[in-house]
């Protein structure tokens, strides 16, 4: 609970909880109770990314936890405004994704991205993610439904992934420098 | 109890039950997938109101009340005014004159009653029944999952279809 005014502080800027899906909240006691539901809650798993120097930057999940179908959903969230750039964020989900294939022994990993989140679908695609359906007005945002897109990645799309020079950067690049903690 | 010109949906009851059970050992109903794996009969007869609290299952029969199939919303989502449906007919009365009906009464209580204006429907590459009901109810494909659920021993690709309500013809 340590990090609650972290992500309390985050879920209160407009400009980056136009991207996700989520109801506002409006007391940290609010958040609190959010928070205690996501440990208990056997299909998710929560994350905090931490820069080089320890400090919080943001939040990373599985949500839907599906273990007979062996998918998941992942979300990325970039809080600090100085830290919203693709590299944070990559390795954060490169790290998260050898932890749903290479741990979990997950078949499939899938996110889901509003149609303006133009980062954000840049980096399902350098991370190998193909677009798999367009939700058209599924998500009501600032007045308005907007479309969205499903990006899916197999399990052996990321090995192929890991096996080029790319994925190879990744890797060593996420052994050295991040890190991430539940 | 909903009715269209075919068929009338209604409430799941407890004598329900034991014919559902009985279908669900047979083909893996989704009315079960909910209910951890392994339970015994004795466990859902007396969980009846707990497994069944939801009001968005319904049991499809024909107007002489001969049960048909099982149809459903769920995933209910009031601030983006949206939920998901699916159905099952059992052996034997794979009909569209049927499945059409049961799914835009379905619709119909939907976009009129609960005032949704999005439908969505996950269906498994198999369920070709199902994909092609869905259809000629006018619901649109947004996509294919792919290999997203595991049945039988293979993945298999999931198909979405999606029904605005201006798209659905009330008069249908």
């Amino acid at each position: 609970m340590a990090d609650l005014p972290n992500v309390f502080e985050w879920s209160q800027d407009k400009e980056l909880m136009k991207y996700y899906d989520e109801l506002p909240i409006n007391t940290s006691f609010e958040m609190e109770h959010i928070l205690r539901q996501n440990i208990s809650a056997v299909d998710r798993i929560d994350y905090i990314i931490e820069a080089k120097k320890r400090e919080s930057i943001g939040r990373i999940f599985f949500s839907r936890i599906n273990l007979e179908d062996k998918h998941l959903e992942i979300h990325t969230m970039v809080g600090e405004k100085k830290k919203r750039n693709m590299f944070f964020g990559a390795e954060a989900a490169f790290l998260m994704l050898l932890h749903a294939f290479h741990q979990l022994n997950m078949h499939k990993v899938y996110g889901r991205v509003m149609e303006y989140a133009k980062e954000a679908e840049i980096l399902q695609k350098e991370m190998g993610f193909t677009k798999e359906a367009v939700f058209k007005k599924r998500y009501f945002q600032k007045g308005k439904y907007r479309n969205a897109f499903l990006y899916g990645l197999l399990d052996r799309e990321f090995e192929d992934l890991l096996k080029s020079p790319k994925g190879q950067r990744y890797l060593a690049a996420s052994q050295g420098r991040g890190k991430m903690r539940a | 109890m909903f009715s269209g010109e075919k068929v009338r949906l209604r409430r799941i009851e407890k004598a329900d039950l034991w014919p559902l059970w009985e279908w669900h050992e047979r083909d893996e109903l989704y009315l079960f997938k909910h209910i951890k794996s392994f339970v015994s009969w004795d466990e859902i007869h007396d969980n009846y109101h707990e497994y069944f609290a939801w009001k968005g299952d319904f049991i499809i029969q024909d107007k002489g009340s001969i049960i048909l199939g099982i149809c459903s919303y769920h995933n209910l989502n009031w601030k983006n005014r949206s939920c998901s449906m699916s159905f099952r007919m059992i052996d034997g009365y794979y009909d569209f004159l049927l499945s059409v009906d049961a799914v835009h009464v379905l619709a119909s209580v939907i976009f009129n009653e609960l005032n949704l204006v999005k439908i969505d429907a996950f269906v498994p590459q198999v369920a070709n029944f199902n994909i092609q009901t869905f259809e000629k109810v006018n619901f649109l494909h947004e996509g294919i999952l792919r290999e997203h659920i595991f049945r039988n021993n293979r993945y298999l690709d999931v198909h979405i279809l999606s029904l605005f309500r201006e798209g659905f013809n009330n008069n249908d």
